[in-house]
C-alpha cells in the first residue's frame, strides 16, 4: 500500500475537520496581527467555553440519535435560579451551584423521559420543553436580569490560571471525560450502537431507555454547568442566557462529523466544529466586517469548511 | 381466447438462476392460479410478463404481438402487489385516479368534484366501505387490499389482472368480495392471475393453474383435474437427499427441556406452548406472517406478551426485557439483518466487540488490544471475508455480514439461540456453512430454534419441527418420519394429527 | 436593572438642566508638550458597538463618519470607524463582540449597552486594557465612571404624550405601544407615556401593545387594537418600530386623520408617515448626534483629556414644515 497524506484523513475521521481548523487558524494569523496575541487567544478561549460545554452535551445526544433543543434554555432557566437562591435565597454557592446543577440534570433526565415513555421524536418533544423551560425563567425573572452575586463566584466565570481563563480550563476536563466515556467505555459504545439502530440494540440486550435517560441527565448536567459558568461570568443572571445556545452547538457537531441522524461521530470533532465557530466570529469582527454581510461571511467559512472534509472523504474512497 | 402465451422463459442474475423455462399461457374469461413455495420463482415470472423485467432467454406474445416491439401493449396487464402501496395521507379518490392524466381527471388542474364522482361508481362496485374523499389512512386494511384492486381496474385497457395474494390480510367475508370482483372480471373476459398460498381459495375460484419450484416449472393443468394433495405435493417437491443432512447427532429426548413456553398470547398468535431441549435444533415453520417470528420475538422480550409465561431450567423467565434475556444467554438473531442485526456505521471490529465488552473493558476502559484479538479470532473462526476488521459492516457482503452478526453471537457462549431466516438472500454456499455451525452449537449443548419457510432447509436441519398458522400451532413432528405433504399441509392450515415418535 | 433606570432617570434629568447641551473640555492649564491634547497622533480607529443590527443604529453610525471626517479636515489625522453590531439582541453575544474589539487595540470603543451589569465584566476589561469606553443611548454600569451620551428618554416620551393631548383636546381614548418589555429605554418611555395621560381625567388609556421592536409585530398590534377598540382617537409608542407598524394599521384601515399618531425617532418610514399625513409629527432622539458625540469623546480621551459624565443630545420634535 501506497502511503498517501490523505490516507490520514482516512484513518481518522477527525482529520478532515482538524486539518480546516488548522486552515482557518493559519489564514486568521496571516490576516490580522490582532489574532495571535495572548489576549485575542483568552477570548476565543472563553467564548468557546460556554458554547463547548453546551455542544459536548448535544454531540452526545446526537451520537445517540436524539436532539435536545432545550439546552440553551435549560442553562438559562439554572442560570436564573441559581442566581436567585443566592441574592434573594440567601443560599451560600456551595449549596446553590450543586442543587442547580442538579436541576439541570433533572431537567434534561425529565427530557429524556419523555422521550422514552412517549416515543416522541425529541426534537418535537424539547421544542416543547424549551418553551416550557423558558417560560419559567420569564415567569420567575419578568424578563429582568438579577444581580448582586456573591464575589466569590466570580474566579470560576472570570478567573484565569496561568493565563488560560478557568471555564475553559472546566469544558477541557468535561471534554476528556466525555470523550473517554464514548470511546472507551461499554456505555459509550452502547450510545453508537443505539445511535446506529435501536432495533438491533435492544437485540443485542442493550437497556436502551436507560442510557437515553442518562445522556439527556449528562446534556441537561453540562447546560446546566455552562449556565452557571456564565452567571459567575456576567456577575449577573440574565433570562437571556442561552438563547443563542440552540444552533450553534448543533451546527459545530455536524462541522465536527457528527451526523443528526445518528450513530457516528465524537464530541472531539464538535469541538473542533464549535472552534472553527468561534474563531470565525472573532475574526469577523477583527476584521470589522460589516454586521449586513457577517451571515454570509460566516455561513461561506462553514460550507467551505464542510465541504473540505467531505470532499476529502470522497477522494479517500476513489483512491482505495 | 388465448391472450398471453410464454414460452420457455428464463432469467439469470449474477450465480443464479432465478427462472428456468417457463411457461405459461393465460386465457381471456380463465382464472389462472400460480403456485409455489417462497423463493418458487413467482415474482420473477410476474416481473417478466408485466414487463418491468427482461427474460434472459425465451419469448412472450400478448395480443400475437411481441410486447418488447409494441412496449405500449404491456399497459393492458395490471399488477395488484402483496403489500399496499397506496398514498396514506391522500384521498381515496386521488389515490384511485393517481397519476390523474392517465385516467382523464385533468392534466394541470385536478377535477376534485369530477374524480370524487367518478370513484363514487368504483367505490360501490367492489364494495368498498369509504366515502371517495376519505384519506386512506383512515379505511380499514380490507378495503385498502380492494381499493388497490380497484385502483388497477381503472385502467380501461386492461386485459391481464395479477393479483399476488389479495386475500392474506382478509377475513372471509372480505375474501368473499374479492371473490365476487373477480369473478366479475372473469364474466367480463378478463384473464386474472392469481397467487395464493391457502388451498381452500385455490380450488374455489381457480380454473387453470400453473406450479413452480426452484424457478423451474412442475406442473399445469386446470384445477378440476388435480386434488389438494396433489398441488402440495407438487409444490414441496420429492424427499430431500441423505449427504445434506445437517441435523445435530447425539440428540437425546428424554430429558428436562431447557426451556418451556406456557401458552404464550401476543400480537399476531395466540395460546404457543411448546418445550425446548438442550443439544437440539428446533424448527418452526409456517408461511409469513403465520406468526413465528412474533412469537420467538415475545419470548425474547422485542415485544410486549399479552399472557402465557415461560421458564428456563425451572426458573421464571422475565418476558419484555431484552437485556434480562442476552443476560440469561438467549439471543435472537432477526431476519431483518438491515433493521435488527447490524450497526451498519460501525465498523465490522466495533460491531463483533460490542457483545463481549465484559472481558474487553477494564478500568482504564476498552482495551483495543483485547479487542482486536478477540474480534480477530472471531474473523477466523466463522471465515468472514474482509480485508481489515475496521472496515465498515455495511460495506461488508450480505452473508459475510450474517456471519459476523452469528459470530458476534457465538462469542458470547449464549445457551438459548433464534434464528429467524438465517438464510434470507445468502447463496448456497454460505447457507451450508451456516447450516454447519447451527450444527455445531446444538451438538455443544445449545438448544436451537431455527425459524425458515423453506421445507427443505428445515428438514435438513431441525429434528423437531412445530408448524404455525395464523397464529397458533398447527403440529408438531419428528422430521425423520414425517412425510413434506403433511408438513406443507399443516402450514397451510389443514388440522392434523400431531406425529409424536 | 428597570427600577436601577428609573432611579436613574430624574438624577440624568438634573444634570442634564444643569450641563449645557455639549460640554467638551473640562479646561486643565497647558503645561508643555507631556500635557494631554498636545501631541498629535496620525491615525485613530474607533469601533462602534450597538445593540443589535437595526437601521436607528445606522443612523448613528453616519453621525460617527461625520465627526471623522471633520476630525481629518480639521486635523489631518486618519479616522477609521469600525461598526460591529451583534446579530442578536443578546448580552453574551455583545461581549464576545467587545472582547474581540478590545483585543484589535482600537483608540477608544463606543457601546449601546444591552444591559449595564451583564456587559460590565467585558467593559471593566476594556478600561483594564487601557482602552477608553464611551457609552451611548444607555447608562453605564454604577460606579464605572464612563462618559455617556443620550438623550432623556422620559422626556422624550413626555414631548409626545403631551403633544398627542393637545391635539385630542385633552379628550378620548389613546393607546400606548410598548417596545421589548425588557429593554429599560423602551419601558421608561411606556411608563412616562401613562403618567402623562393619567393627569388628564378625560383621556383613557384603553390598550398597551407590545412590539418587541418588531414593524410587521407593531402593525399586527395595533390593527387587533383598533379592531377592538373603534374609538381610540390616539396613539403613542416607545420605540423605533412602534410608530411604522402604527402607521402601516392606520392606513389599512382607512383611518388616516381619524385617529392621531405621535410618533417617535426618525427613520425614514417615520418621515414618509409624517410627510403623507397619517403621523402628525415625531419626538426623536438624535441618533446622528449621538454618534457624532460619541466620536468626539472618544477622540478626546484618546488624546488624554477628560470628558464629562454625561452629554445630552437633547431630542427633536419633527412635524410636517420641518420636513418641506
Amino acid at each position: 500500500m501506497k502511503r498517501n497524506p490523505l490516507a490520514l484523513i482516512a484513518a481518522n475521521p477527525l482529520m478532515g475537520v482538524f486539518i480546516a481548523l488548522v486552515i482557518i487558524f493559519a489564514i486568521s494569523i496571516a490576516a490580522s496581527p490582532h489574532f495571535l496575541t495572548g489576549y485575542n487567544m483568552s477570548v476565543i478561549a472563553r467564548a468557546l467555553a460556554f458554547v463547548g460545554l453546551i455542544t459536548i452535551g448535544q454531540a452526545m445526544l446526537m451520537i445517540l440519535g436524539e436532539l435536545d433543543l432545550s439546552l440553551g434554555v435549560i442553562g438559562g432557566l439554572c442560570g436564573v435560579v441559581a442566581g436567585m437562591a443566592m441574592t434573594s435565597g440567601g443560599l451560600p454557592p456551595i449549596v446553590a451551584i450543586p442543587a442547580c446543577l442538579l436541576l439541570g440534570a433533572m431537567l434534561g433526565a425529565l427530557n429524556g423521559l419523555l422521550v422514552s415513555i412517549l416515543k416522541l421524536h425529541s426534537l418535537v418533544l424539547t421544542i416543547g420543553t424549551a418553551g416550557v423551560f423558558g417560560g419559567v425563567n420569564l415567569v420567575l425573572t419578568k424578563g429582568v436580569a438579577i444581580t448582586g452575586m456573591p464575589p466569590e463566584i466570580q474566579f470560576f466565570g472570570r478567573g484565569e490560571v496561568y493565563g488560560i481563563p478557568v471555564p475553559f480550563i472546566i469544558m477541557l476536563v468535561v471534554l476528556a471525560i466525555a470523550v473517554f466515556i464514548t470511546a472507551k467505555t461499554p456505555f459509550g459504545r452502547f450510545m453508537y450502537a443505539i445511535g446506529n439502530n435501536v432495533a438491533a440494540a435492544e437485540m443485542l440486550g442493550i437497556k436502551v431507555n436507560r442510557i437515553r435517560v442518562l445522556v439527556f441527565t449528562m446534556a441537561g448536567l453540562l447546560a446546566a454547568l455552562a449556565g452557571l459558568l456564565m452567571v459567575a461570568r456576567l456577575g449577573t443572571a440574565q433570562p437571556s442566557i442561552g438563547e443563542t445556545w440552540v444552533l450553534a452547538p448543533i451546527a459545530a457537531s455536524v462541522i465536527g462529523g457528527v451526523a443528526t441522524t445518528g450513530g457516528v461521530g465524537s464530541p472531539l470533532g464538535a469541538i473542533f466544529g464549535a472552534s472553527i465557530i468561534a474563531i470565525i466570529e472573532n475574526i469577523i469582527v477583527l476584521f470589522g466586517v460589516s454586521p449586513y454581510w457577517q451571515g454570509v461571511v460566516s455561513g461561506v467559512i462553514v460550507v467551505l469548511a464542510i465541504s473540505f472534509d467531505s470532499a476529502s472523504r470522497r477522494l479517500i474512497r476513489k483512491e482505495s | 381466447m388465448v391472450y398471453l402465451e410464454a414460452q420457455k422463459l428464463g432469467r439469470d442474475f449474477p450465480g443464479v438462476r432465478a427462472l428456468d423455462e417457463v411457461s405459461i399461457t393465460l386465457t381471456l374469461g380463465r382464472v389462472h392460479i400460480l403456485a409455489g413455495e417462497n423463493g418458487a420463482g413467482k415474482s420473477t415470472l410476474v416481473k417478466l410478463l408485466t414487463g418491468s423485467d427482461t427474460p434472459s432467454q425465451g419469448s412472450i406474445r400478448i395480443d400475437g404481438k411481441d410486447p418488447w416491439q409494441h412496449p405500449e401493449i404491456f399497459e393492458t396487464i395490471s399488477y395488484v402487489p402483496q403489500e399496499l402501496t397506496l398514498f396514506p395521507h391522500l384521498s381515496v379518490a386521488e389515490n384511485l385516479f393517481m397519476p390523474f392524466w392517465r385516467s382523464g381527471h385533468g392534466r394541470r388542474v385536478i377535477d376534485r368534484k369530477g374524480m370524487e364522482r367518478d370513484a363514487k361508481e368504483y367505490l360501490d362496485r367492489f364494495a368498498i366501505e369509504a366515502r371517495p374523499g376519505d384519506l386512506v389512512r383512515q379505511i380499514s386494511v380490507p378495503d385498502q387490499q380492494l381499493l388497490q384492486i380497484a385502483r388497477a381496474s381503472t385502467n380501461r385497457n386492461m386485459k391481464v389482472l395479477i393479483l399476488d395474494e389479495p386475500t392474506s390480510a382478509l377475513t372471509a367475508t372480505e375474501v368473499e368480495r374479492v371473490f365476487s370482483v373477480i369473478r366479475d372480471f372473469r364474466k367480463a373476459g378478463l384473464a386474472v392471475i392469481f397467487i395464493s398460498h391457502k388451498m381452500d381459495e385455490i380450488f374455489e375460484i381457480g380454473d387453470d393453474y400453473t406450479v413452480l419450484r426452484n424457478g423451474r416449472e412442475i406442473e399445469t393443468g386446470q384445477i378440476g383435474d388435480c386434488s389438494e394433495s396433489e398441488l402440495i405435493r407438487a409444490m414441496s417437491g420429492k424427499a430431500l437427499k441423505v449427504d445434506d443432512d445437517f441435523r445435530p447427532r447425539g440428540t437425546k429426548t428424554d430429558r428436562v427441556p431447557l426451556l418451556s413456553v406456557r401458552e404464550l398470547s401476543g400480537k399476531r398468535f395466540e395460546n404457543v406452548s411448546f418445550d425446548l431441549f438442550g443439544g437440539e435444533i428446533l424448527g418452526f415453520a409456517g408461511l409469513v406472517g403465520s406468526g413465528r417470528s412474533e412469537v420467538m420475538q415475545t419470548l425474547f422480550g422485542f415485544l410486549r406478551a399479552k399472557s402465557g409465561s415461560a421458564e428456563l431450567e425451572g426458573r421464571k423467565w422475565k418476558l419484555g426485557d431484552t437485556s434480562f434475556s442476552v443476560a440469561q444467554g438467549m439471543l435472537y438473531l432477526s431476519e431483518e439483518r438491515k433493521h435488527h442485526g447490524i450497526l451498519p456505521l460501525l465498523s465490522l471490529r466495533k460491531n463483533i466487540g460490542i457483545s463481549i465488552l465484559d472481558r474487553t473493558a477494564g478500568r482504564f476502559g476498552i482495551s483495543a488490544r483485547k479487542e482486536s484479538a478477540e474480534v480477530a479470532k472471531v474473523i477466523r473462526d466463522y471465515d468472514i471475508k474482509t480485508d481489515s476488521m475496521g472496515k465498515r459492516i455495511s460495506l461488508l457482503s450480505g452473508g459475510n455480514q450474517q456471519k459476523a452478526i452469528i459470530g458476534r453471537a457465538m462469542a458470547t457462549s449464549p445457551r438459548v439461540l433464534i434464528f429467524d431466516e438465517p438464510t434470507k438472500g445468502i447463496d448456497v454456499r454460505t447457507k451450508a456453512e451456516i447450516y454447519r455451525i447451527m450444527r455445531d452449537l446444538a451438538e455443544r449443548g445449545v438448544a436451537v430454534i431455527l425459524i425458515s419457510s423453506e421445507m427443505e432447509e428445515l428438514r435438513k436441519c431441525a429434528s423437531r419441527i412445530i408448524t404455525m398458522h395464523a397464529g397458533t400451532t398447527t403440529g408438531e413432528f419428528q422430521t425423520e418420519n414425517t412425510t413434506n405433504e403433511t408438513l406443507v399441509a399443516a402450514i397451510f392450515g389443514k388440522e392434523s394429527a400431531s406425529h409424536e415418535a | 436593572m428597570t427600577s436601577g433606570m428609573n432611579g436613574l432617570v430624574p438624577a440624568l434629568r438634573a444634570i442634564a438642566a444643569t450641563t449645557t447641551a455639549v460640554v467638551l473640555a473640562t479646561a486643565f492649564p497647558a503645561f508643555a508638550q507631556e500635557e494631554p491634547g498636545m501631541e498629535v497622533k496620525d491615525s485613530y480607529r474607533f469601533v462602534i458597538i450597538p445593540k443589535v443590527v437595526h437601521p436607528w443604529f445606522d443612523q448613528v453610525n453616519n453621525g460617527a463618519m461625520q465627526a471623522a471626517q471633520v476630525i481629518e479636515a480639521q486635523t489631518g489625522s486618519k479616522v477609521e470607524i469600525v461598526y460591529s453590531a451583534p446579530q442578536q439582541a443578546d448580552v453574551v453575544q455583545q461581549n464576545q463582540i467587545i472582547e474581540s474589539s478590545i483585543a484589535t487595540r482600537p483608540d477608544g470603543i463606543a457601546v449601546d449597552l444591552l444591559d449595564a451589569s451583564g456587559n460590565r465584566a467585558s467593559l471593566e476589561e476594556a478600561v483594564g486594557q487601557e482602552i477608553p469606553v464611551t457609552i451611548f443611548d444607555s447608562v453605564p454600569p454604577e460606579g464605572m465612571e464612563l462618559t455617556s451620551i443620550g438623550n432623556d428618554f422620559c422626556e422624550q416620551a413626555k414631548l409626545a404624550s403631551r403633544r398627542l393631548v393637545e391635539l385630542m383636546e385633552e379628550s378620548g381614548q389613546v393607546a400606548i405601544m410598548m417596545g421589548v418589555p425588557s429593554a429599560p429605554n423602551h419601558a421608561i418611555r411606556a411608563q412616562c407615556h401613562e403618567e402623562v395621560f393619567a393627569e388628564y381625567p378625560n383621556i383613557e388609556l384603553v390598550a398597551t401593545g407590545i412590539d418587541n421592536d418588531d414593524i410587521e409585530t407593531a402593525q399586527k398590534q395595533a390593527a387587533a387594537i383598533m379592531q377592538a377598540n373603534p374609538d381610540l382617537k390616539g396613539w403613542v409608542a416607545s420605540d423605533a418600530a412602534g410608530p411604522i407598524g402604527i402607521g402601516q394599521a392606520i392606513q389599512e384601515a382607512g383611518k388616516t386623520g381619524d385617529v392621531i399618531l405621535v410618533g417617535l425617532d426618525n427613520l425614514p418610514e417615520m418621515l414618509q408617515l409624517i410627510r403623507d399625513g397619517v403621523a402628525e409629527s415625531s419626538s426623536s432622539t438624535r441618533p446622528e448626534m449621538q454618534g457624532y458625540w460619541s466620536i468626539m469623546a472618544m477622540w478626546q480621551q484618546a488624546m488624554g483629556i477628560d470628558t464629562p459624565k454625561y452629554i445630552d443630545t437633547g431630542i427633536d420634535f419633527i412635524t410636517k414644515e420641518d420636513l418641506e
